[in-house]
């Protein structure tokens, strides 16, 4: 894992990104969200369902339905695609960013061959003919690990198996050489062998094509095993980031705590799994103060604050990059149980 | 593909033949005996039973349908000697009526069914494949509002009803088209459209309504797909992405419209009868009337066929449309 690179321009940086999905009762799904993803590191944004995760990607990419408001700012190659014209967020979508997402299987057109959708996908930034473009599908699909990429090109995708599918997308994805990649719990429609694979794949393509990776997931054995940095949502806000060294080590929120004790690990001696107690928050029913109060082990302590104050995300002693927002934490570690 | 279709054509003609046999079976086993009509009153028992051998109607049910199959591969002569009338292949049965087999029949009704029926698919593909996507793409607006409500009443007007207040509407209050008769395309191809045009309006809307509906529904769902989010995700634009979502949207409706211009081609009995033209659905009606078992039996058959023969194109232009298909 390399050490931040904060003097290099950002592939992504998102600046106080929020997401209304609007209607009679308006639900905040992301809020103030800021974020940089540099390039050739891979970021994980961890959260439960309904944190905001998969709101936050689609927003970078510009791609949520209408009927989501959203402000803030979201720059990629130079272009906020918060405030940009589709006619300038198109260009952009699939050459500079570009996503792959969860289901491969819903995820590829199905009346379609896998090497047309990559070649497609490659015409729409490069103008080539079709050979050009199928050789093109080749090439990227034996760079994803696809075996005799000659004759698998023309199969559809429900000849493919299901890691198959998702080296397929990974392919259609990066035909293009984008300079951020948003992948969306890429393994978790995988058989575990087959996930392992697939992240290695997108780990050294990061390396490789010197991409930026945002990989979005729940799963915080696969964020140990391929992020550099993290970042840890809950209803909407990030609570926690920082390096994953960081955040690993020297847990400052303890909601992240919370999470890492509910992942099983295999290296650990064995213990029982702590469940979280309570509902997960969200935008449609956040609490006031620190969101994760009603849940939270140490609210007690602290006191008042929690539920009436929003803690803002703040640097942690010894490291700019490692922040947190927790009241309790704000001076000091979280203590080791 | 070629697997796929081998087995799809042997299928088909398993069920054409138990068709048949069942066409054949209700009718022959109905209370109306075609000798017995034909012998006129009074009937000596003498005559009737020397029709009845002309006929073949003697023999077993089984029997019978035997004859009629083998009539259909090889054709079949019924009686001997100067009374005999030969059937060709395919012989679908024999109007002894009017002393001519029923394929011969159809065959001479055919163009005028196939006119209206074409002309009828074309109009209604047409109007079910554009409105269809437009009232998805503009959903819940005005022409939204206009293809749902519309279609809805359309789909639920009978054919006869429809027919007759054009006829009504265009034909006497505007006086703008004939309101019946058939001119051959041969003849004049002006006057055989300028006849057809009511009929094709009719049949197209109430069948178009109906793909209307269903593109809409299909275009609809197709749009909320993630194949199509993800295609926007490799900067398609949505007009690109619309296209790509039309073509899903041929799986519903081609297999309405196979079925429909199958049963258009065996006889547009309403339409027919409402313009005053003499297809085979006039041929059916006349049969039925006058108890002409040999051409109700052999229309019905025709019709049936050609269901099956729509059915299996159908599940060929599918398998074109949707490979998934193609392993079902």
């Amino acid at each position: 894992m390399a050490e931040p690179r904060t003097s290099v321009e950002p592939a992504l940086r998102l600046r106080d990104l929020t997401v209304t999905f609007g209607g009679a009762h308006p639900v905040r799904a992301v809020d103030g969200v800021d974020l940089d993803v540099h390039p050739g590191r891979v970021l994980a944004i961890v959260g439960e369902s309904g944190s905001g995760k998969s709101a936050t990607a689609l927003a970078s990419i510009g791609l949520l339905p209408g009927s989501a408001e959203v402000t803030g700012s979201a720059t990629v190659a130079g272009v906020d695609l918060v405030t940009a014209a589709e006619s300038q967020r198109v260009p952009l979508r699939g050459s500079s960013i570009a996503m792959v997402f969860q289901d491969a299987l819903a995820a590829l057109n199905p009346y379609r061959t896998i090497g047309r959708q990559i070649s497609d996908a490659y015409r729409l930034h490069h103008r080539v003919d079709k050979t050009a473009a199928r050789k093109r599908a080749v090439e990227v699909l034996d760079r994803v690990g696809i075996r005799d990429p000659e004759r698998r090109v023309d199969d559809y995708p429900h000849e493919f198996s299901g890691g198959m599918r998702q080296r397929a997308m990974i392919a259609t994805a990066i035909v293009n050489n984008p300079t951020v990649l948003i992948a969306d719990e890429p393994t978790t429609a995988l058989d575990v062998t087959v996930q392992q694979q697939v992240l290695d794949l997108l780990t050294g393509l990061t390396d490789d094509l010197g991409m930026a990776l945002v990989l979005i997931t729940h799963d915080l054995g696969v964020v140990a095993e391929t992020a550099d940095d993290i970042a840890v949502m809950y209803a909407g806000r990030i609570v926690e980031t920082g390096t994953v060294l960081d955040v690993f080590d020297h847990t400052a929120h303890p909601y992240t705590r919370a999470l890492l004790q509910a992942t099983p690990n295999l290296d650990a001696p064995s213990r029982r799994l702590a469940a979280i107690p309570g509902v997960p928050a969200s935008g449609a029913n956040r609490p006031t103060g620190c969101a994760f109060h009603p849940r939270c082990p140490f609210a007690e302590q602290v006191g008042e604050a929690c539920q009436t104050v929003d803690p803002h995300l703040t640097p942690r002693p010894g490291s700019a990059l490692h922040r947190a927002a927790c009241h309790f934490t704000a001076e000091q570690e979280l203590p080791h149980v | 593909m070629a697997w796929y279709l081998a087995r799809r054509l042997a299928a088909s003609v398993v069920v054409l033949l138990a068709i048949s046999f069942c066409v054949y079976l209700l009718f022959y086993s109905g209370p109306s005996d075609p000798a017995r009509v034909l012998c006129g009153k009074p009937c000596q028992p003498e005559r009737l039973s020397q029709i009845k051998q002309f006929m073949g109607t003697d023999k077993s049910a089984v029997v019978q349908w035997v004859d009629f199959v083998k009539g259909l591969f090889v054709g079949r002569t019924y009686g001997t000697g100067a009374e005999a009338a030969r059937c060709a292949a395919p012989c679908f049965g024999f109007s002894f009526d009017q002393r001519q087999s029923v394929t011969s029949l159809i065959w001479s009704r055919l163009p005028i069914t196939a006119s209206i029926a074409i002309g009828g698919a074309v109009v209604s593909l047409i109007v079910g494949m554009t409105l269809g996507p437009l009232a998805a793409r503009f959903r819940g607006g005005v022409l939204d509002g206009l293809v749902r409500g519309g279609s809805l009443l359309l789909v639920a007007m009978p054919a006869y009803l429809l027919g007759l207040l054009a006829i009504l509407v265009f034909g006497f209050q505007l006086n703008m088209v004939p309101v019946s008769g058939y001119v051959p395309l041969s003849e004049s191809p002006v006057d055989w459209a300028w006849h057809l045009i009511l009929p094709w309006c009719v049949l197209g809307l109430i069948n178009g309504a109906a793909y209307a509906r269903y593109a809409r529904n299909q275009m609809l769902d197709e749009l909320g797909s993630d194949y199509l989010l993800a295609e926007r995700a490799t900067g398609a634009s949505a007009r690109r992405v619309r296209r790509t979502a039309r073509r899903s949207v041929w799986v519903p409706v081609t297999t309405l419209f196979g079925i429909d211009l199958a049963l258009m081609l065996g006889g547009t009995i309403f339409t027919e009868k409402v313009f005053s033209m003499h297809g085979i659905g006039d041929l059916l009606l006349g049969g039925v009337s006058s108890h002409d078992l040999g051409i109700v039996v052999g229309t019905a058959l025709f019709g049936a066929a050609l269901i099956i023969v729509g059915n299996l194109i159908v599940d060929i232009v599918q398998g074109f449309i949707d490979p998934r298909v193609r392993r079902g």
